[in-house]
């Protein structure tokens, strides 16, 4: 396999600045952060010739977790393990939930935050969750004289147009999520994102109520290999209802839903938008069944 | 590139591609025989390896960074005396592992014990699932792992 193949160089940049000082001089080089995503796919090494890897685990200002008042501010470079750590009083319960089926122990102890926002041609549960939470990432462009920061929100990165590809050659450097508390917080995958990405299909649904008027709700569906799909129509939908819904309001909602997804731009299998639907259907009803307790 | 460490305890030095994973490293430029070469994705979890003491899938791990570590396979764990209480743990719950999962299983096993004295249920099964070999059932699993700990104890307390 690795024969005539010219070696990669490795680089490993200790802080920021030295990382976005390497970032500016090599923009074409490979961002390696834990890896389990390069290395699962054969197709992406041996790394084409003469290629520069920049290996991000060596940057310590990518490895702290810090919290405020509002906010909790997570690394690119901390393992989804590490994030679980944390602890469940301070994680949202969607969000640790997509940690936690992000893999068996050894995958999450080797698996960033940042590498996972990072995947491309995959939208897996850590965007989904953040996604509904609203997060915010960090990126760091190199390319300026002046490297500069921006905040984007996780959904624009994953929507189906794909602004991440846009985004390259910058840096994630901070993912920021808010730590206002839902009522009702669901987290559910169906199927197997990562090997059977045409099949699955990702739900993250975060809630306020005051009953028995719902006063926030949103959500977000991912397609794995076609991005998040998130709908402010069907949001709508569902929070003017009251609760606990009735069966005739959730037939509503699931038939608008099946409408907007048949419309929508993301080219879904029937079997994803079926299960999509049922994933959905099912989340109401646990949201109905937590608020009657 | 040139990337020293240890494996079993002994400096080894590889010259070698930066991505190459260390399950090739292993098979292909040392004499590590107890490793069987899987899917090579990360997906069936037969080819764990110690890193520092961590459980890691060698097929996961690129060369680079193995650099000044080390690693402990099962060649290496089964010289020291920790394997027997997890060899008298398959002997007394009846359950052996097959040939094929045996050492990634054993080195999980030994994880599940080295990070907590304690392990409950959910900590065994979630360090074991990245083995998908299904040649042992899940209880019989938790029971081996129990036993070890209860021998991994005695032997805790004997040293203390």
């Amino acid at each position: 396999m690795y024969e005539g193949v010219k070696a990669a160089a490795v680089h490993n940049p200790s802080s920021l600045a030295e990382l976005v000082l390497l970032r500016n001089r090599l923009p074409g080089a490979l961002l390696w952060a834990g890896g389990t995503a390069i290395m699962s796919k054969t197709r992406l090494y041996p790394a084409s010739d003469g290629i520069d890897i920049i290996y991000l685990g060596n940057v310590q200002e990518l490895k702290r977790i810090s919290r405020s008042e509002r906010y909790l501010e997570i690394g690119s470079q901390v393992s989804i393990e590490q994030i679980l750590r944390v602890g469940q009083h301070i994680l949202h319960p969607v969000f640790a939930g997509a940690c936690r089926e992000s893999g068996p122990y050894v995958i999450r102890s080797q698996a960033t935050i940042g590498g996972s926002l990072s995947l491309e041609d995959y939208s897996l549960n850590i965007p989904t969750a953040l996604s509904v939470l609203e997060s915010q990432v960090e990126i760091r462009n190199p390319e300026n004289k002046k490297p500069s920061t921006q905040w984007i929100p996780v959904h624009r990165m994953f929507s189906r147009n794909r602004e991440r590809s846009r985004l390259q050659p910058a840096i994630i450097t901070r993912v920021r999520i808010q730590l206002e508390e839902g009522d009702f917080e669901f987290f559910n995958t169906v199927g197997e994102p990562y090997l059977n990405p045409d099949e699955a299909v990702i739900l993250s649904v975060f809630a306020k109520y005051n009953l028995p008027a719902i006063s926030e709700y949103r959500f977000a569906l991912s397609f794995p290999l076609y991005g998040i799909f998130r709908s402010r129509e069907i949001e709508t939908a569902v929070s003017i209802n009251d609760l606990p819904f009735e069966q005739r309001d959730i037939s509503r909602i699931i038939r608008s839903l099946r409408e907007d997804l048949q419309e929508s731009s993301f080219p879904i299998s029937p079997l994803q938008r079926e299960r999509a639907c049922r994933v959905f259907e099912y989340a109401l009803h646990r949201m109905n069944s937590q608020s009657i307790k | 590139m040139k990337i020293s460490c240890r494996i079993n305890g002994k400096s080894t030095v590889f010259n070698t591609y930066a991505d190459k994973p260390l399950l090739l490293l292993l098979v292909e430029d040392s004499d590590i025989t107890c490793l069987n070469p899987g899917c090579g994705t990360g997906n069936c979890g037969n080819c764990i390896v110690l890193l520092d003491n961590h459980p890691v899938l060698s097929c996961m791990i690129p060369a680079f960074r193995i650099r000044d570590k080390q690693i402990t396979t099962f060649e290496g764990y089964e010289k020291t005396r920790f394997y027997n209480d997890i060899a008298r743990g398959y002997e007394e719950a009846g359950a052996t592992p097959c040939s094929f999962c045996y050492t990634s299983k054993t080195l999980l096993i030994e994880s599940v014990i080295h990070e907590n004295s304690a392990p409950e249920v959910d900590d065994i099964l979630d360090m074991l699932s990245i083995n998908k070999c299904s040649c042992i059932d899940e209880n019989d699993l938790v029971k081996v792992v129990e036993i070890a700990v209860k021998y991994r104890r005695r032997r805790r307390v004997r040293r203390s």
